[in-house]
């Protein structure tokens, strides 16, 4: 537990709702403040202030509009970009201006008219100037979050890729082949243990990585390498995926397979490529997005499930020569003693025809918390039934429909 | 090196001699003893008392009034014309087992039997209401002695009156688990198709069916009518249609649905279970991988290999299941403290974090194992004990000698106090004391000092305790055997108490009382040929008719005793009275022990609900209605306040209560046990009482409660280091004050939680102290005060605080805080504080001391594998989740039981231990099985034990061999409720093995024989607790999957 650092903190977690919540706090705070200030007058002033909001949007829309309309040949695939007034943002400002527009006409306006004509012909211009010179922008903390949440970073790229491209395809034949390996390398088959059959990945948070793991850490042996997978990938004829066996020695040898996540090669790399624009706390930032990114993708991957490790390693540890080491084995001590899998599965399964072997075998073998009929008195077979779903009916008719069934059986 | 073999400083009386009587081996239950004497021996009644024997006038309040003399005291009977002495010689040895039928009992001339019909019940009317008879009876007329043979009584009202014994209930069992009720109910709702109906037989199914009150959340269609066609026609068909010989879909709530899910490798051990909407399961391959009790166990076992010392500060000991031997070397033996965490965290906030509770369960009077040396016992002279001056924490090892010894520097509150000049010593050069290892309470966890006479109650040394037994004879339904065997037994029992201990019984006066609406009490002092009675009417203001006489000491008295004890079965053997009082009874006992200004036990032998006008009356609430209510809580609560302040007197007089139930109806437990929970005392429980069957379990219950080491009069305080502070404490006893708990009487196997939290910071160096000290009178009537010492560490990582836990002793809390909080809070919400606090544990631990794992995973600290397991059997206990069957005596019982429980009693109550008993070679015991049905096979006989109830459950396809070796009998079918006693190694090592398991307990447990298919294998089914239980309980496996969303719920 020495090398602990508590990794929650470090990587970020997807931002909250907070600012909304403010944002509509203060929003009705301020409204019941104005229906007690303007009594009456509150209706004209809250759409005073709708209509204006609105119309700076629809007139820095208008021009946008006007870009897509003479560019359009380039985009929307040839269709018209009349067709698509919205991506510009001009329909919801629209609406809005409609509906205040018609309540100011009917409560009345609280300003003197030719005030309130001033306020609509500047506030629109001079905000749609103001967006254009980079005044108002949106601010980094709402671009990073647009970005993560729409899944829009180079992490979430190299995230998705690694796992649509590698994972979900050698996982589900890892046990497989370790069992293989366990089968033909005897020496090493005690120094398995329950946690220990898994791909354990590496994720340096700096992103360096070396291509042999002695070089990290000397108390981590290059052993052998699990049994080729061979797949046949877009147009490649039997593409082959191969994984390296470790040997990691404290106290005691353990044996598992490691590797590091080699999409955070790129990341290094495209950090020391000046054209890529990518800085070193981007590329820290963007490995920790790429380590969630990546988590929150297997979480949901059935055929990943318990197959994987996810070791995210610090950068505050280089002084340390047996960190590396270190940390597998703390996580495979956890993973033996301390962790027990248990996982939500989707929807029950109406039972199949060809399951029915399965089934009466699973009730044979004491399957089911003890209500089984080899342990106990119960009689398995009273479970099974030869008849054939029916439609709902009384219980008089059950006993009807219950008779030809049975003489047709017996 | 070795301080354990330090001998006992020389200003010590040498302990071992007195306590190795207490700790002396129980006596071999005693063989059935007749209870009932020859006819003949009852023909006369003479009147031996000589008119000195009675009080002063002033103590009456005679039921016995303004006739004349001779017909107007039929206050006592006397017996036996023979020689007392030879009464016991006169017993045939076959009077006993004879059924209690009228004819038996009744002596030969009638004339004889209307003496045995006792007078109380047909006094002249203006007796009752007769002011105490004090004032206006003349000297001669208050006396006791009455020669029943010379009164013209009135006849009895009719010669052949013996109430019929009623019908004896179809089982012993406590009225917990009728064996029938819920078979029905599980019939309905086992999903069925009618062909299978048709094809098996229904019989054995109809208990296989999961039961009603399924477990988990609710299956999704819980409107199914219980037709089962109606049921298939829920499901939707399978895609490939109806084949014809296809199962077809299956209900989903049922257990029996097997299908396994379609992923492969998916193992056969736990399919998935319903809930509600998705299915939780375990991905194991194999089912052993989720936690299991029997290998946390066995590990523990295997790793303690050498004897466990206490010397190292925070160091956890085996698990209460170890067979280990201790070594004192400066902490108390975990047989005394046991603590549920042995690394401290250093702030509140931690402590608040990860929500363990910091307790430490005390057995401060524990029985030690033979080989272990009880505590030596201290003399500090005429000063008394040195203590420190601020926060008078008593001479341990913890106390650091200063300035070359003249000072020593307390470790609880680092108050230097000057040592006194007898109790000075120079330092060696590490400074230590030079005698440090001569004086136990330097070099030791455990020791007693003996307390001066500032220590006692008045300052004036104590009185040696007296035990007053009070016996209902009011007999509504109970047999008139009953009370023989109780009245037999009680010969018996002390007689055993002489021979067993012969220095506490040189000492020790008893007492006895009968009472029904009116209390009888007997004069049997030693100077007497018969023993007296004196009838006291007037209940509602209690007050004890004689001084001299009532409490006496056994050996001198002995004959006196034997021939009352001989006579009560008869003096009320066709008693009417069927109302009976219990407040007086208990008013009375204090009272006498008032009267002799010495502490004392009650033995209350009580049958049922006190109705009769008196203070105290009680009425019948049983409502079954308000179970699962919010208004549950008020069952759980006493009826009536006055016993609580009854409580309160008790134990300023040092009485402890030990109550007896005989019930065969509704008794309210809940009010009847105020007064011994309070006071320190036991309440057992024999419901619908046969004496057959129940008689062992009785006789031995009133043994070892009769013999224990019992310290009376007792106030037990414990200190802590600054920085904590012991806050809240569970168990029986009485607070009047929140630092001292009071005990009327304190047991060998009570124990005390304690619960602790912080008021300021602890530190790493200086660990956590505390010590728990008892002051109390002895049996013998020595005041003593008895000192355990305990250090745990402090840890500023939370991780260190989850590597030394206790899950055993954080259970016990657990469950004794659980339990005590029915009685304010709705059982529900009970129930989701505990789940809430045990995901905060284990949430605590995920977030902040394990690495990152994935989200399906349920991480469990490796100390605490076994929570979620234990936590689910504390939930699913009778009292919390009691099934339709369960009365509410039954649970206020178990509440009250488990109030008092150490962690070794609790964990077997929880968790059964179930031992497979098809192979018995050597000495050793076979490793226990997990409590699942599942593991139990059909071939196989396994022994079952929690503590209260031991079962041998016997599978339905046993080989005849061990069926002949255990029975005595090839066949299945003929298996008698019993075990009988067989001359083969097989037999005879599994009837050692259970006695074995019978010494261990503190209370007798009564072996069931339970069949497989049997009716009363339901009963046997409630303890497999890994299992769904038929109240609603969930499995182990789906309370893991609910506690693993809990905390996933909590993280997120």
């Amino acid at each position: 537990m020495t090398c602990h650092v508590s990794q929650p903190e470090l990587v970020p977690s997807p931002r909250g709702p907070l600012p909304k919540w403010c944002a509509l706090g203060v929003a009705v705070v301020s409204m019941v403040m104005a229906t007690i200030l303007f009594q009456e007058t509150v209706v004209g002033w809250v759409c005073v202030a709708v209509l204006l909001l609105s119309l700076c949007p629809l007139v820095h829309g208008i021009f946008l509009f006007l870009e897509e309309v003479v560019n359009h040949n380039n985009r929307y695939r040839g269709h018209s970009v009349l067709a698509h007034p919205w991506d510009c943002g001009l329909m919801r400002p629209l609406l809005f201006i409609v509906l205040s527009s018609v309540v100011l006409r009917l409560s009345g306006s609280p300003l003197p008219l030719p005030h309130l004509w001033i306020l609509l012909w500047l506030c629109p211009v001079l905000y749609a100037a103001l967006r254009s010179l980079g005044v108002l922008v949106l601010s980094e903390v709402e671009l990073s979050d647009i970005c993560e949440t729409r899944q829009m970073n180079v992490a979430h790229g190299l995230a998705w890729s690694f796992y649509l491209g590698y994972l979900q395809l050698v996982l589900p034949r890892l046990e497989e082949a370790i069992s293989a390996f366990c089968a033909s390398h005897q020496s090493s088959a005690s120094l398995w243990s329950r946690g220990s059959k898994r791909l354990f990945i590496l994720i340096p948070i700096n992103a360096n990585i070396s291509h042999k793991l002695e070089n990290e850490d000397e108390r981590v042996h290059f052993y052998d390498s699990l049994p080729n997978s061979q797949l046949d990938r877009g147009g490649v004829r039997g593409r082959v995926y191969k994984h390296s066996v470790y040997r990691s020695l404290e106290d005691q040898a353990h044996d598992c397979v490691l590797e590091y996540a080699t999409p955070l090669l790129t990341l290094h790399s495209m950090s020391q490529d000046r054209s890529a624009a990518f800085g070193e706390p981007q590329r820290r930032e963007q490995v920790l997005l790429f380590y969630r990114t990546l988590r929150d993708i297997l979480e949901r991957s059935l055929e990943c499930r318990n197959r994987y490790t996810l070791i995210l390693l610090n950068d505050e540890h280089e002084g340390d020569p047996h960190y590396l080491s270190k940390c597998i084995l703390r996580h495979l001590h956890q993973q033996d003693t301390e962790e027990y899998p248990i996982l939500p599965s989707p929807r029950i399964h109406p039972p199949q025809p060809e399951q029915t072997p399965l089934t009466a075998q699973g009730q044979h073998m004491g399957a089911w918390g003890g209500h089984r009929g080899q342990d106990l008195s119960k009689d398995p077979t009273l479970m099974f039934s030869t008849d054939t779903p029916r439609t709902l009916r009384g219980p008089v008719e059950t006993s009807d429909g219950f008779k030809p069934k049975h003489n047709g059986y017996s | 090196t070795a301080p354990t073999q330090a001998p006992p400083p020389s200003s010590t009386a040498p302990p071992s001699t007195q306590h190795q009587q207490y700790y002396g081996g129980l006596p071999q239950p005693s063989q059935q003893y007749p209870p009932s004497m020859p006819p003949t021996s009852q023909t006369q009644f003479t009147s031996p008392a000589p008119p000195q024997q009675a009080p002063p006038p002033s103590q009456f309040s005679s039921a016995a009034p303004l006739q004349p003399p001779p017909s107007s005291q039929p206050h006592y009977t006397s017996p036996s014309p023979q020689p007392p002495q030879s009464m016991p010689q006169n017993y045939p040895p076959s009077s006993y087992s004879g059924p209690t039928g009228p004819a038996q009992p009744a002596p030969p001339p009638v004339s004889q039997a209307s003496q045995l019909r006792y007078p109380p019940q047909q006094p002249p009317p203006s007796q009752h209401q007769s002011p105490p008879f004090s004032s206006s009876a003349p000297p001669p007329m208050t006396q006791p002695g009455y020669a029943a043979g010379q009164s013209p009584l009135p006849p009895p009202p009719t010669q052949g009156s013996f109430p019929s014994p009623t019908a004896p209930p179809p089982t012993s069992q406590p009225g917990a688990f009728p064996p029938t009720s819920t078979s029905s109910g599980q019939f309905l709702s086992g999903p069925m198709p009618p062909q299978s109906q048709g094809q098996v037989p229904l019989p054995p199914q109809s208990q296989n069916q999961p039961s009603p009150y399924h477990s988990g959340p609710p299956p999704p269609r819980p409107q199914m009518p219980p037709t089962s066609m109606q049921q298939s026609n829920h499901m939707p068909p399978s895609p490939q249609g109806p084949p014809p010989m296809g199962p077809p879909p299956m209900g989903p709530p049922g257990p029996m649905q097997q299908q396994p899910p379609p992923q492969p490798g998916m193992p056969t051990g736990y399919p998935p279970q319903q809930n509600g909407e998705r299915i939780l399961m375990i991905l194991n391959h194999d089912p052993d991988a989720i936690p299991s009790p029997i290998q946390v166990i066995e590990d523990d076992k295997a790793k303690c290999t050498e004897p466990f010392t206490t010397g190292v500060r925070g160091q956890a000991p085996p698990l209460v299941t170890t067979d280990f031997h201790v070594r004192d070397q400066g902490n108390a033996s975990p047989r005394f403290v046991r603590c549920s965490a042995y690394s401290m965290p250093c702030t509140a906030d931690m402590a608040k974090q990860s929500q363990v509770p910091l307790a430490a369960v005390i057995k401060p009077l524990a029985t030690l194992p033979p080989e272990e040396t009880p505590p030596y016992v201290v003399d500090h002279g005429e000063s008394g004990p040195i203590r420190c001056n601020r926060c008078k924490a008593y001479m341990c090892p913890y106390m650091q000698f200063i300035e070359g010894g003249r000072r020593f520097q307390c470790g609880f509150c680092s108050c230097v106090t000057e040592v006194p000049q007898h109790y000075f010593q120079h330092l060696d050069h590490t400074g230590k004391r030079v005698d440090c290892y001569d004086r136990p309470e330097l070099s030791l966890g455990s020791y007693e000092f003996l307390a001066t006479v500032d220590y006692c109650k008045n300052n004036k040394l104590p009185q040696p305790p007296a035990f007053i037994f009070l016996i209902d004879v009011s007999c509504p339904f109970i047999k008139i055997q009953m009370v023989l065997t109780l009245v037999a037994v009680h010969l018996k029992v002390l007689l055993c108490v002489s021979r067993e201990n012969p220095e506490a019984d040189s000492v020790v006066r008893v007492g006895f009382v009968t009472y029904n609406k009116v209390m009888h009490f007997y004069n049997v002092k030693a100077s007497l040929a018969q023993p007296q009675m004196l009838v006291v009417s007037d209940v509602s203001d209690m007050f004890v008719p004689l001084l001299d006489g009532f409490l006496v000491n056994v050996n001198e008295s002995r004959q006196v005793i034997e021939s009352l004890l001989d006579q009560i079965p008869d003096m009320f053997a066709d008693t009417r009275e069927t109302e009976t009082v219990f407040g007086p009874v208990i008013q009375a006992g204090l009272e006498a022990l008032k009267a002799a200004d010495c502490a004392g036990k009650l033995f209350i032998f009580h049958t049922s609900l006190p109705i009769a006008e008196a203070p105290g009356k009680l009425k019948n609430r049983e409502d079954k209605k308000l179970v699962g209510t919010d208004k549950e809580k008020s069952l759980f609560q006493p009826q009536i306040s006055f016993y609580n302040s009854l409580a309160k007197d008790c134990v300023a007089q040092g009485c402890c209560v030990d109550l007896f139930l005989f019930p065969n109806q509704y008794v309210d437990v809940a009010t009847l046990a105020v007064v011994p929970v309070s006071t320190g005392g036991s309440v057992y429980k024999y419901t619908y009482f046969q004496a057959q069957s129940d008689q062992e379990r009785f006789l031995n219950d009133l043994r070892r409660d009769i013999q224990k080491l019992v310290g009376f009069d007792a106030v037990m305080r414990v200190r802590t280091s600054t920085g904590i502070r012991a806050t809240d404490f569970l168990g029986s006893f009485f607070m009047s004050n929140t630092t001292d708990v009071e005990l009327a009487g304190l047991d060998c196997d009570k124990a005390i939680t304690v619960e602790f939290k912080h008021d300021d910071k602890l530190s790493e160096d200086t660990g956590a102290l505390m010590q728990c000290a008892v002051l109390y009178t002895s049996c013998s009537g020595q005041r003593r005060l008895r000192v355990h010492n305990m250090a745990v560490n402090c840890c500023s990582q939370l991780a260190d605080l989850y590597r030394n836990c206790e899950t055993d002793t954080i259970i016990n809390y657990f469950a004794k805080f659980a339990f005590r909080g029915v009685a304010n809070n709705p059982t529900k919400t009970v129930r989701d504080t505990l789940v809430n606090q045990c995901a905060q544990i284990l949430a605590c631990y995920r977030k902040n001391c394990a690495s990152p794992s994935s989200a399906g995973q349920l991480i469990l600290p490796e100390c605490m594998k076994l929570l979620p397991v234990y936590l689910n059997c504390v939930l699913k206990s009778d009292v919390l989740l009691p099934a339709a069957d369960v009365s509410l005596d039954d649970r206020a019982y178990l509440r009250q039981l488990i109030s008092s429980m150490d962690v070794a009693e609790t964990h077997v109550f929880f968790y059964p231990r179930l031992l497979p008993l098809t192979k018995l070679d050597g000495g050793s015991l076979p490793m226990a099985i997990r409590d699942s049905e599942e593991r139990l096979s059909k071939g196989g006989v396994y022994l079952l034990e929690t503590g209260l109830h031991l079962f041998l459950w016997v599978g339905a396809s046993v080989q005849q061999e061990l069926l002949q070796n255990l029975f005595g009998t090839p066949s299945f079918s003929h298996i008698d409720t019993s075990l009988p006693e067989l001359d083969n190694p097989f037999s005879k090592r599994l009837r050692e093995i259970i006695s074995d398991f019978r010494a261990q307990r503190p209370r007798f447990m009564k072996l069931m024989v339970v069949k497989q298919e049997d009716r009363s294998e339901l009963i046997f089914r409630h303890f497999l607790v890994e299992d769904k239980s038929a109240s609603g309980g969930a499995s182990y496996v789906d309370f893991l999957c609910h506690m693993h969303k809990e905390i996933r719920q909590l993280l997120s």
